[in-house]
This record gives C-alpha cells, structure tokens and sequence, in this order.
C-alpha cells in the first residue's frame, strides 16, 4: 500500500469514537421547554433525511442490479453482513459498538434484490443504513428521546460522518466547519466526529486529491454521509513527498513535477527514465544508446559537482518508500573490485531498466530544498520517487494489455562508396610520401575493388521487433485491497545477429486496515528479473568504419584479419549476456496511539543479482596481432542489497484555523556490495571447452565486498492555516559510514512557505485569475557520493597473480579529512491559475550552490594514483534558473476535449568561485564564472597558402600551444568557445480527444549547445576507415585536404581535431519524441462483450529530429546506436 | 489531561530513544569490510605481509605490459633499432622524434610506474613500522621493494630527463613535488640499490631457485648499470666484478636459443609469466609473423647490416620475415617456455668493459669484450687500442648484444657524449643521420600534460 494513503488512513483513533456514541445520539441532558421547537426542527431534519437518503438509495439503486439468495435462520447480524459482502461485493461500514444491541436474523430468499434484503434485516434492529456507491453505511436509528427532547436553542453539537470516494472510503480528509475552521480528520475507514457544529454549520470536507465539498449540517440528524469527487483539476492532483507526505499543486510548498502512469503507459519505452523525457521541467535525461538496458543518465537541474561523473551526480532513487540502486551496481566503486565488466553496447547498463514502466502509478522528482531536504545527505542531485500501482477496493477487476512493434535506425549516414574509398586511400599514400604495398595497404591491393558494400546497412541497418504484455487483477474490501500483476518484454537489435533482451516479473501489493481503523499493515514488492544477450562489442563502430569492398569472410569461409586487426564478424562468436534479478520490497505497519498519533515502521529490503559473463573464444581474434589469447570466459556477479529500517512517529492536530501535521522518525540503513566472484578463465585448449571453467589453463578469480552504513534523524512539521498559508519545515542528522570518525555527522534542512494570496480578500476580483500562491524555500542538503572506506588506508585484492599466488595492492591514496558536501538551495515561485484554472502557469527561479564539493581530486601519476576523495573547499559551483510550466485546457466540450502541456528550463551553471585555481589541475578545464562543462579550443582560424591549418595564438606568445591550457590563465591558447549543456530545454504535449479517440505527441527540443559532428567521432582520413561523405568534403572545402588527409601520423589533424574548436557544432534540435493515438471502444459494445473498457492503439517513440546538426545523433552524439523510431500497436482489455 | 501527558511522556520517550540510538549509531557506522584489508592487518605479520610483496610482482608483470615489452618498443622507435611497418597514432610519434605531451603511451609510462613506486614505497613504510612482522622478513621486502623502486626511477630518469624523486607515500610530501635533478635521482637510486645489495639474500631460495625475485646480485647489477650511466666507473665495475664472481649462478649461456628461457644461467633477475603465458614481447614481435610471414615491428636495416658476417646474433636473435627483420630473441609468441628478462650476465660484461675503458683500463676491457664476441660466434677484438677506439668497440658490441632490449640503445645513445661536436650527444650524431626530423630537445620525452595539468610544480622539458 501507499505510504501516505497508510498515514492517512489511521489518523482518528477510538478513544474519540467511544464519545461519540455517548453524547451524539441521545442528548438527553436538553430542557423540557425547548421540547417543542426541536421538535419541529427535528421534524424537518428527519424529513430532509429521509429525502437525502431516498435519493442515495434512488442513486444506488440505478447501479445496484446486486441480488442475493440467502437462508439464514437465527443468525447474527454481522454473519448476514459477510454474506451479503460475498456475494455482492459491497462492503459493510460500522462501528462494532453498535452490533451489541442488534437482534438476531432469520431469512430465506432467493434472488431478492439487494435493497430488500437489507430492508428485512434492518427492519427491527435499532440500526439503519445508507449506500455509498459500493458501501453500505450502518448508523444508528435515531432514539425516540431525541424527539421528545425539549425545544431550546440548538447548542453546538456534535456530527458523526463518513467520508468516501469511487475508490473506497478517504483517510485523513479533512473536516472543517465553515464558521469557525476548526475540523478534524477522518480515520483509517473514512469516519469522523466533529463537535462544536450549529444547526446552520455547512461542513467543508477536502481531501488531496479531490474536489473539496462543502455539506449543511440542517437536516442530517448528526450523520453525514459525504462521496468526493476525484480532482481533474490538474492543480488538486495528488502529488506524492518523502516519507508517505502528500500534497498537490495547490498545497505544494516545495518544487515536486509529476508524471502518471498514464503518461508512461503512451510512450512504449523499455526504460521508464525515458518516458520522462521532454516532460519534467529541470531534469535532463540522455540515452547513451538505443539498445535495451543501456545507461541512461540524468540529472536534476544541472551539474552540482565539479567532477562530471554522471554517477556520483546521480539522483536518488526510492521506489514505495525504499532505497533503490539508481547506478549501476556493477560500476567498480559499488562493488568493491577494482574492475568492471561493461558492455560495448550497454555501458554499465541501467538498473532502472529492470522496473516494468506498467508497474507505475507516479514518479515524482523532487527538486528544491523543501521538497528534498528531509532526504538530508542524498538530496543534493534530487530525489526521484517512484510510487507502484495499489489494488483499490471494490469489484475485483483484471486488466491485460499487450504490444508488439518494431525498431529502427533512420538517422542513416551517407559514406563513401568504393571508388571513393579508394580514390581517397591513394590520395592520402601521395600526400604521405609513402608507397602503398600490400602490407600496408591491402584495401588497394587484394581487396575486391569492384565490391561495394553498405555496411551501415548490413550490420546496423535491421528492424528490430519488440513484444510486451502486462496482466493485473485488482480488487479488495472490508479494508483489505490488493494488487496482483505480471509482466514480459522483449526486444532485438537492429543488428545483424539480431541477439538483445528480455524481461519480466511480478508486482504485488497487499494492504489492510483493521475493522476499527488503528491497525493498518501493507506489503508491496516487485520481482523482475532481465536477461540481456549481445555481442561483446557494438556493429556500430565497424558500421560506419568498414571500408565498402571489405569482406568478412575467405574463400574457405574464414574470418579476414586484414582491415587492422579487426573483424566486425568476429563478434558473432562472441558472446555477452547479463542476467538481473531484482527484488524490491516494502513493508508498512501503522498503529494509531491516541487521536492524531500515529506510530508507524517501514521497513524496506531491495536486492539485486546481477550475472554477467563475456565470452570471447580464440577464433574471434586475431590469430596474427593476437596470437597469444586462447579464449576467455569472463564471470562476473553482483549482488546488491538495501535494508532500511524507518521507525516514525506522526502527529495530526488542529491548531486554531491550521491544521499541524508533525513526523518525526530516524533511519537505519546498511547497503552492501558483494561481487562473490568476478573470474577470469583463459587458455582453454580448445574454443569448445570455454563454457567448462574446469579446463582453463589459467584462472584467476577475485572477490569484492563493499558495505555501506547510514543512521539518521529525521522530522519535518507543516502547518496549513486554512490553505492560505502553509508552512512547511523539515530537518535531519546523517551519519555515514563513508566518513572518518570526526567528519561522520551532518546536519541538513529547510524552511518552505506557500501563500495562496487567490484567497485573500483583496484577490477576490482579479478578473480572470482564479488561482494565485506565491511559495519559497530555503535549505542545506548535502552528499556523501564518494567511495566506501575511502579516508582509511587499505589494500584491496588483485586480479593478477605471481607465481601462482595471488597479492594485495594498495586501494587508493586515502585522505582521512574529507567530509560532507553541501549545496543550498533557493527556490521562489508563482503559480496562477486563470479561466478557472482552465490555464495553469508557474515560473520558478531556483538557485543552487555547492560547496565543499566531494571530488576525486585529480593528482599527476606521481602519487601513486590519479585522484584522491577531498572537498575543494575553495570551489562553489551554482545553478540557477528558470523553469515555466504552462498547462492549458483549449477545448472542453462533450465530445472533444484538447489540452497542452508545455515546459521550459533555462538553466545556468557556473563555478562561482574557486580561489587559487590556477595552482590547481582544475585550470586545465575550468575558469571561474564559466559553466563547468565549458568547451575550450584553440580557435582555428583558416589556411595557409600550403593549406595548413592556422590557429588564433590567443596568448599572443608567439607560438601555438595546443596543450598547455588556457588563454585566460595564460598557460596556452585555448579559449573559451561554448558549453556541452543547453540554454533551454523542455518538451511540449498535446492531448486530444475526440469521443473514443485519443491522440497525444510530445515534442522535445534542446538549444544551445555544442557536441562535436561527424569529424569528432570519425577517423583520421586516409586511414583504412571508412568515413561519411560530408567529413571529406568538409575537409576539401576548409582547404585542409593536403595536410589532413594523410596515410601517416598527422600532428595537423590531430589538433585540429581534439584541440580546435572546428570540430564543435550547435547540437540544437527538436525531436518528436512521442506520439500515441488510441481508441476506446464504446459503451455498447463493452456491454454486449462484458468488458468494462477496451482500448486499441498505436503508438511511436523518436519519430523524427529537426536539427542542424552534422553527426549521428543530437542527443548521443558520437557513433553509438542513436534512440530508435520505434512504433509499436497494442490493445487493453479490462473486465 | 490523560492525553496531555500521553504526549508528554511520548516526547520524552521519543527523547531517550534518540540518545540511544545515537550512541549506537557511533558503532553501527564504523566501516564494514572484507575483501579490502586495512593496511595495518597487511603488514601485521610475516604471513600476511607476504600478499603485499606479491603484490608486487603481479602487478609488474600480468596486470601491464608497460614493464612487459613497452619500453622496449617505445625505445626502439625512437633509436635506431625499429619501424613500424603499418600507421599507428600512438607509435608514430615515437618514430618521428614528435611525442606529444598528450601520447597516451607516455601517460601510461609515468602513471604505471609511479604506481609501481607507490606500491614500493608502500612497503618500505609499513613493513619498517610494522610491530608483528619478523627482523628477517622486513629486511627481505624492504630490500627488494627499494630494489623495484630504484628500477622504477631509473626508467623515469631515462625517459623523461630530471622527475620528481618519490620515497614517501604521503600524498602531501608527494602529489606536488617539483622535478628533482637527474643527479639527485640518481643518488636516490643507488642508496636504494645498496640497501637492497646489503639486505638481500646471494641466492634464490626466496622463490625456490626461480631466478624471478630480486636478489642481491640484481640489486649489484642495477648498481653496477646506474654507477655506470653516472660514471662512477670504479663502483660500477666492482658492482659487476662481483655479479660475475658468482660463477656457480651466473655464466653466459652458450646456447643462443636458450637465452631467455626460464631460469638459465644467464638470467639475474626475471618476471615469471603465468601458466601458458608467453611473453608481451615474444607476441608483440613475432606474432605478425607467425601468421602472416612478414611483420609489423621490423628491425631497421642499417642494424640489420651493421653485424658482422658470422655473429650468430645475427642469424640467431633475428628473424627474417618476407618484409624485413623481426626481433627474434623471444621466440614464442605463445607458450610459456620463456621468462621476461630484466637483468642478464652479458650486459654485466659489457658493463664491466666500459667501465674498465672509461678507467683506461683497455686491455681489460678488451678481456670483457672478447668474452661477448666469443659467445656470438666472432673472433677477439683487434681494434680496442685506446679510450675512443675502446668505446667505439664497446659501442658496437653493446649495439648487438643488447638490441631492442629494454631501451638500452636509445639510453646509450642520450648517455654517450657526440663523438663530432661538444655539447651534442651520440644520439645527435646517430638520429641527426638517420632522420629529418631530428631534434636534440628529443632524447628525453615530454612529461605527459596530465601530469603537467594535475601538478603546477611540474615543467615541461625543452622543446615540447
């Protein structure tokens, strides 16, 4: 279950409801005199009952075609209520208390209809009841006494109720009395009691999530029943925080974006991360590749640490309310070895690859200060939530749906054909002086020159095919619900072995609440495992490289070694696989203390196994470059686990017009690492023994163990002053076992407020405006991303043996000062709504700055390593800027309804400050008041008249210097010439919908950096690679072909290529990121096929890209497998 | 009032609680690790202090081939020994006199064997302060870690010129430390070396009669070779008189084919390799061949012509490939019969010689001539009568004897004084000739820009 619906759901605890029995319904403490006129008014009262609960009934009635068939005889009331449940579904709400006077029951019908058989049973108990939707409400009859009571002046009273929703009864909604604002919250079953009411009192009943409802307490004999609506309002939808806190865009004092379930489930994506591309305002997201299960990174509102590992930078990731790994768990910092096994085509690969996009109600990513700063030491990138769907209650209800489609890459480049291959190759052999000869030319000598293949095609050029199908059931009652689902995807590649992967697994989510409402326990978890197959290395490389008349194979069918050693065919012997396996769970238990004390504990555990192995026999090398290699078998395993323990005290109290919502609770955490074995086997004897490890003649295994603890405090208090001023705190003590003895605490926190100014007097004739807050946050978060054992000294086992022993080696230069990294962070924002909130707008300007950033601090070789874990205390790295969301309803009408989500970032990142830097290696890259990711090349300027490149000599020194470092310095020439992030970025979507149609796209756009193009990532010209047209072009239209196209080491093209800024290009584009057209199949038909929807669509992903850019691929740059268009059709069935 | 203190006593529950809590939190978040080992455990008995020293080794020779073969080829791209027959980034630079800062061998040499010196340093450390180790076994490690940390700034001194002296591992004492002078490296070298020589044992009982640890007589031979580049002619004859005193160990191996086998009588001091390894250098050189019959490293072909007609090293250590000569001294570019040799008895001969020359010792050093030229098949020397012409013998014998064998050439050649023009080197005379390119800023390479980057006390060398 939910973490917050759980909070919620315990918050009116019984001593309360003990009360209410007593006083609310038999006042019999009232003078006689009045007798009269209460009478009369109870008159009324009853009659407008009478009228209200007629019209329920009437209501329910419609819906209710329930029957039931019963034979009991003498039978207690509350045995009759279980029956009817089993057989109707309909769950029966009441407080035992009132079971103790009702009569036995005997009856015997038999396909009577619901209502009255309820009629029968209540007929002489001193109960009746009302229908809520699916629940049938048991109060008290009214006593005699009450009518006989004197007619006096009503004195403020008491009111009993119950709150409900189309998803069951509401926990935590609050009550409020109109006149006074004072209120309460309804319980773990949706019941409350409120006193201090007047006759002519309206109640306000609100709950997050949806749309408040105000209820006059005239006429409802001190029982209200009351069914909210579920906000569409996009500003009432339910936003999940930290520690099971909710809010919604209204109420929200921090900066939290939300992304549904439903927007995932348009978008037929393998990584869910993917699906949030173009739709979270602050957050960036690349995929590095096309492929299933490749790392995709991502960061929340920029590069806080000066070191751009997109690792350390990564956000934290917590799924239900536990920890879940967001970096990959093989990376050698996480499992404790000194090496890694990583994949030519997946990197690491994602960890988030492993969660089934269908499994999920909502991501959250928090952003700012308030939102984060109860996370402490691990908010400073962000924090990422992730909630699962939950079972609601009533009819239990099974839902499938299914997918298949294909991939492709068409974002194809043209290259030289053999003639000009070979036209090129000569050329380059003349301006080298050099004599071509078989040796070193056998492109030209004994290859077919009348061959000309399209090897982009042939090996990187297929349509790879996808398949997906989710199948869930959901259901529940009496305070039990449930969730039930299981999942499989599969995927190719659009390479020539077609191998790639596929995934599956289980979700569940089992939650209940005791009868009376203080006992709630729930227990979610996910099984999913994956199972990659690839070649070791990617066909890309080779696809844009292979010369056109190469072959791969002789005549007698062997491989052919004489394109440099190499043979793309090679990898088809070669064999990647990794198989995960993860577990996630979480488990709830919530007891309430006393009326708005909530003691509760989470407890989460989270596993994964990961298994990778690469083999790679002798026949896939080289039998000349690499005669010594007899096969290797690779076996690497990971295993991560997380166990947290969150005990949590929570505290509900209205104070005044506010309400106070306090929570309080520490956190006990320990991580660990282990890579049981990571072995190498080689020297087989044969390619055909390499799976039997026994007949290696060499085998060196190692083992890896890394543990990571964490205890922290942790509270936060908000106040909400009649949802016009809202205040929000939190605070938190951290304790890592990353951290020496003296550095291993650190304290973090923030202070947020919200003024909903739309419900001040003066904002009540603002014309179109119908929506108004102003919000600000302020806060310290920190991080402790650096490596486990990091400040003590220690050795670490080795791979490599010596004389059949095997050795330690020491593990790193250890630094025993470091200690926590912290970024403040500023946030202000407004928020409007107009037209009735029909347009939503906010602007929010954020400033972040971090400080005693945690680097590895690069070192020259001399000290035995390259780096050291250190704060750059002198260093503050900002980022700050804007982010406008715009959401807009342009059409609402009965059959069409048109609505648009546009968002925009404009960040700016700067180091701020670095005092001294030009004593430190970070002046080899970095200049202060410059982003971090600033580009740096000698500006190159044009040709001579020999056609040698000339550059700027920006440090006017006379010569150019292409390494030392930078102008500003004055070490070398380079300058400053752009930066790898953009201006803005951000996304647009646009929903339509016609009757049963629904059509939905995204656009993605990016402006304003530079990547490097095709000459960045392709070869030296006039070496034995293949290149795209345009790169030699370019080079003859620069006037560079005599010095640059060379068959020999060229310092001219090297420079101009690594150190100029030619190179670098506006990587701007547009992308049509998504489109997603459906169909919902009508009433009639779903009624004639006993379903209760059905929906077919089709849907595509990365359609097409608008830019200027001259390389692969605007988002992943170089010449890895660029995001796929990907279109697939699918159909849901519910029922 | 019930529920008032409730919540009181709750508070204050909560309050005790947190104090405890945090006091177990102390215990709870000190480290917890297993295949990681405190340095303190390392070095706290003979026993464990024994994965340290292998450590060692195993990082020398299967983790990097930079000690493997590299500096051999990286040399003998720069002499006048080897091309590389196909186009290479990386090895090009060398064969063209324009290693740029950024070369990524170059990065590799300094960072590998820095780290190498770390680990040396490591040792020296922590086996000195350590409590639970034995007298014997301290002296043991300590002396064949200052052996491999002499070795590692020797090849730092050769092919980088003047470089930061590392004898500690405190990054403080080490990350920032300016280039010290090749004299003071120097220094450093031979203090090392005679604490090894002093401290080591004469034999190889250490490693089981497998002549792949450092012993004494490594540590006498290294002596003898840096005394010799440093022209401490007296030590540097003593220091190979008394290697080859050792006539029960160490004798030339008649056998030219027999070599580089493991363990011959001609080896001092070897990196075992694994099980069904070969040597790096052994495939780096003959593997070409092997498949295709011509090869991609081949030997230049004024070295080619400049043996003499009958010198077996000639026909013995040089393969003839279909497009040129082939080092052949590793014959094996795929089995295991052969050990990486780091020190063998001929170059302590040829030591000796020199140094004896360089003392006007002629005849003498003639005697050591002979002994090299008699193995190799030719007849005694006639020409060595005084000091020039002793050099130009000994030039000549060193050439052959020593070919595209850890840079001894290319180190001879910075070494040796022009014999044309004051102020040049040999290397002026011989690369002048040979290249276009030539510069004299080119016998020692640039220090790589990493180092540069990461070290403000660091300058680069002349002409980068």
């Amino acid at each position: 279950m939910h973490f917050k619906a759980l909070c919620k759901a315990l918050v009116l605890p019984c001593a309360k409801r003990r009360a209410l029995t007593k006083s609310a319904f038999s006042d019999s403490g009232t003078p006689l005199k009045r007798h009269l006129l209460v009478s009369k008014t109870l008159l009324i009262m009853r009659f407008m009952a009478f009228l209200l609960l007629g019209a329920i009934l009437q209501v329910s009635a419609k819906s209710n075609a329930q029957s039931v068939t019963l034979t009991v005889k003498d039978a207690p009331l509350e045995q009759v209520f279980r029956a009817i449940r089993q057989q109707t579904g309909y769950s029966f709400v009441y407080n035992d208390r009132l079971m103790k006077n009702t009569k036995s029951v005997t009856l015997q019908v038999t396909q009577a209809p619901l209502d009255e058989v309820l009629q029968v049973c209540f007929k002489n108990q001193p109960l009746t009841y009302a229908i809520v939707d699916k629940i049938i409400v048991v109060k008290p009859k009214e006593t005699p006494k009450l009518e006989e009571a004197p007619a006096s002046p009503v004195p403020p009273g008491d009111i009993q109720g119950f709150v409900t929703s189309e998803n069951g009864p509401i926990a935590g909604a609050s009550v409020v009395i109109k006149r006074t604002k004072e209120g309460v919250s309804t319980n773990g079953k949706g019941e409350f009691k409120i006193s201090g009411v007047n006759e002519d009192d309206i109640l306000v009943i609100s709950s997050i999530g949806y749309q408040n409802q105000e209820v006059p307490v005239k006429g409802k004999k001190g029982f209200v029943l009351v069914t909210l609506k579920i906000a569409v309002n996009q500003l009432d939808e339910l936003h999940v925080l930290a520690y099971g806190g909710m809010t919604s865009r209204r109420l929200s004092t921090g900066s939290v974006a939300r992304v549904s379930g439903e927007d995932i489930a348009k978008q037929p994506v393998n990584n869910v991360l993917q699906a949030l591309e173009g739709r979270v305002a602050g957050m960036s997201i690349s995929q590095t590749s096309g492929i299933a299960g490749a790392d995709v990174t991502f960061n929340i509102r920029g590069q806080n640490s000066l070191s751009a590992n997109a690792y350390t930078a990564a956000p934290l990731v917590i799924i239900d309310g536990t920890v879940y790994p967001g970096i990959p768990i093989n990376l050698p910092s996480e499992s404790g070895t000194a090496s890694s096994l990583t994949n030519g085509n997946i990197g690491y690969g994602s960890t988030l690859y492993n969660l089934n996009p269908s499994d999920i109600e909502s991501i959250e990513v928090l952003k700012d200060a308030d939102a984060t700063a109860i996370y402490g030491a691990r908010a400073a990138n962000g924090v990422l939530l992730v909630t699962t769907k939950k079972g609601k209650q009533g009819k239990t209800k099974v839902d499938i749906n299914a997918y298949s489609g294909v991939a492709l890459n068409v974002r194809r480049v043209e290259l030289l054909n053999t003639d000009q291959y070979r036209a090129l190759r000569k050329e380059a052999f003349g301006n080298a002086g050099v004599t071509p000869d078989a040796i070193n030319a056998p492109d030209l000598f004994l290859w077919d020159s009348t061959k000309s293949t399209d090897w982009q095609k042939e090996l990187a050029g297929q349509v790879a095919h996808t398949n997906d199908a989710n199948l869930s059931m959901s259901g529940g009652n009496n305070g039990t619900s449930f969730l039930i689902s299981g999942n499989y995807h599969d995927e190719n590649t659009i390479f020539i072995d077609r191998r790639g992967s596929s995934k599956g697994g289980a979700h569940f989510s089992v939650t209940n609440i005791s009868t009376n409402g203080r006992f709630g326990v729930s227990l979610t978890g996910m099984v999913n495992f994956t199972n990659t197959t690839l070649p070791v290395n990617t066909f890309a490389n080779s696809a844009f490289t292979l010369p056109s008349n190469w072959q791969p194979y002789d005549t007698a069918g062997n491989l052919i070694w004489t394109w440099n050693n190499n043979n793309p065919y090679a990898l088809l012997k070669q064999k990647y696989s990794s198989k995960t396996l993860a577990l996630t769970s979480n488990l709830n238990i919530r007891y309430s203390i006393l009326p708005g004390l909530d003691a509760k504990v989470s407890i989460g555990y989270t596993r994964m196994d990961a298994d990778q192995h690469q083999i790679q026999p002798q026949q896939s090398y080289s039998p000349a470059y690499w005669s010594f290699i007899k096969g290797y078998h690779y076996i690497y395993s990971n295993r991560y686990q997380s166990l947290s323990v969150e005990p949590q005290l929570q505290l509900v109290h209205n104070i005044a017009k506010g309400k106070l919502d306090v929570l309080a609770g520490s956190t006990i955490m320990k991580n660990t690492d282990e890579t049981p074995f990571y072995a190498l086997a080689s020297n087989f004897s044969s390619d055909a023994y390499i799976n039997n490890w026994a007949l290696a003649g060499t085998f060196t295994a190692t083992t890896g163990y890394n543990a990571y603890q964490y205890a922290s405090f942790f509270s936060r208090a908000n106040y909400n002053w009649d949802n016009k001023y809202i205040l929000n705190a939190s605070f938190r003590r951290d304790g890592s076992s990353r951290f020496g003895p003296n550095h291993r605490f650190g304290n973090f926190g923030a202070v947020a407020g919200a003024w909903l100014f739309s419900k001040e007097k003066f904002a009540q004739n603002l014309g179109p405006i119908s929506f108004g807050k102003l919000r600000g946050s302020i806060g310290w978060v920190g991080s402790d991303n650096v490596d486990n054992y990091a400040y003590f000294s220690n050795y670490s086992s080795y791979f490599a043996t010596y004389s059949g022993a095997s050795g330690l080696i020491p593990s790193r230069l250890d630094n025993p000062d470091f200690r926590w990294e912290s970024t403040s962070k500023l946030e202000g924002a407004l928020e409007l709504g107009f037209l009735k909130d029909r347009i939503l707008f906010t602007a929010a300007w954020f400033r972040n700055r971090t400080a005693n950033q945690l680097v590895g601090y690069p070192v020259s070789g001399q000290a035995g390593f390259t780096s050291y874990t250190a704060n750059l205390n002198a260093a503050v790295v900002e980022n700050k800027g804007w982010e406008l969301e715009l959401n807009t309803i342009n059409v609402q009408s009965k059959n069409f309804r048109w609505t648009t989500s546009f968002n925009i970032t404009l960040p700016q990142n700067k180091l701020l400050k670095f005092d001294g830097i030009e004593k430190t290696s970070y002046a080899s890259n970095l200049v202060v008041g410059k982003p971090l990711n600033s580009i740096f090349a000698v500006h190159f300027t044009g040709v001579d008249s020999n056609g040698k490149a000339q550059y700027q000599d920006a440090n006017k020194n006379g010569t150019i210097d292409f390494y030392s470092g930078l102008a500003t310095y004055g070490k070398g020439d380079k300058i400053y010439v752009g930066k790898g992030y953009a201006n803005c970025f951000g996304g647009i979507t646009n929903t339509i919908s016609y009757k049963g149609f629904q059509l939905d796209f995204t656009f993605q756009y990016t402006q304003g950096l530079l990547k490097k193009s095709y000459l960045g990532s392709t070869n030296r010209p006039g070496d034995m690679y293949n290149l795209p047209v345009k790169t030699v072009q370019y080079y003859r239209d620069k006037g560079l072909a005599k010095s640059m196209i060379t068959s020999s080491f060229s310092a001219d093209w090297m420079n101009y290529i690594f150190y100029s800024d030619a190179p670098y290009e506006d990587a701007s584009f547009i992308r049509l990121t998504n489109a997603a057209l459906s169909y919902n199949v009508g009433e009639k038909v779903l009624k004639a096929s006993h379903l209760a929807a059905a929906r077919v669509y089709l849907q595509a992903q990365n359609l097409f890209v608008i830019a200027n850019y001259h390389g692969f691929d605007p988002e992943s740059g170089g010449v890895n497998v660029p995001p796929l268009l990907r279109v697939v059709g699918g159909i849901q069935v519910s029922f | 009032m019930q529920t008032n203190y409730l919540y009181k006593s709750l508070s204050f529950s909560l309050l005790l609680l947190s104090v405890a809590v945090l006091n177990s939190c102390k215990k709870f978040l000190e480290p917890d690790y297993k295949t990681q080992v405190a340095t303190t455990d390392v070095f706290a008995s003979d026993g464990n202090a024994v994965a340290a020293i292998t450590g060692l080794y195993a990082n020398m020779t299967t983790a990097n081939t930079n000690f493997n073969g590299l500096i051999t080829e990286a040399a003998g791209f720069s002499s006048d020994e080897l091309k590389y027959y196909q186009s290479d980034v990386v090895k090009d630079q060398f064969q063209q006199d324009s290693v740029l800062p950024i070369n990524s061998q170059l990065l590799s040499f300094w960072n590998v064997i820095y780290s190498n010196i770390y680990q040396c340093n490591a040792i020296i450390e922590n086996a000195a302060a350590s409590t639970g180790m034995s007298a014997a076994y301290k002296k043991q490690i300590i002396g064949e870690a200052k052996f491999f940390r002499a070795f590692g700034h020797f090849y730092l001194v050769n092919l980088f010129g003047p470089v930061p002296l590392i004898t500690s591992t405190a990054k403080d004492k080490t990350a920032y430390a300016a280039r010290s002078t090749v004299q003071d490296v120097y220094t450093q070298i031979k203090s090392d070396l005679t604490d090894a020589y002093n401290t080591l044992p004469a034999d190889y009982s250490v490693s089981s009669s497998k002549r792949i640890r450092a012993n004494k007589w490594a540590a006498a031979a290294l002596l003898a070779r840096a005394d010799l580049y440093t022209s401490d002619y007296v030590i540097a004859e003593a220091m190979a008189s008394a290697v080859l005193a050792n006539s029960s160990l160490y004798s030339l191996q008649s056998d030219f084919s027999k070599v580089f086998l493991k363990s011959n009588s001609e080896s001092i001091l070897e990196f075992e390799r694994a099980i069904s390894n070969n040597t790096y250098e052994g495939s780096m050189f003959m593997s070409y061949v092997g498949y295709y019959g011509w090869g991609d490293h081949l030997i230049l072909p004024g070295l080619v012509s400049s043996f003499e007609t009958g010198d077996l090293r000639a026909t013995k250590w040089i393969y003839t490939a279909s497009n040129g000569s082939v080092p052949y001294k590793y014959k094996n570019p795929s089995t295991n019969i052969e050990d990486y040799l780091l020190l063998r008895v001929a170059e302590q001969y040829l030591i000796r010689a020199e140094a004896r020359a360089q003392q006007n010792n002629i005849s003498a050093a003639q005697t050591d001539i002979n002994t090299i030229r008699n193995r190799a098949g030719l007849a005694n020397d006639t020409t060595m009568v005084d000091k020039t012409t002793a050099m130009a013998a000994i030039e000549n014998e060193r050439r052959h004897e020593l070919f595209c064998e850890w840079g001894h050439r290319w180190f001879d050649l910075k070494r040796w004084p022009s014999l044309t023009t004051t102020g040049k080197t040999r290397a002026d005379d011989v690369l002048g000739a040979l290249r276009t390119g030539w510069k004299s800023t080119a016998i020692i390479y640039p220090i790589p820009l990493d180092a540069l980057n990461n070290n403000p006390n660091l300058t680069q060398n002349a002409g980068y």
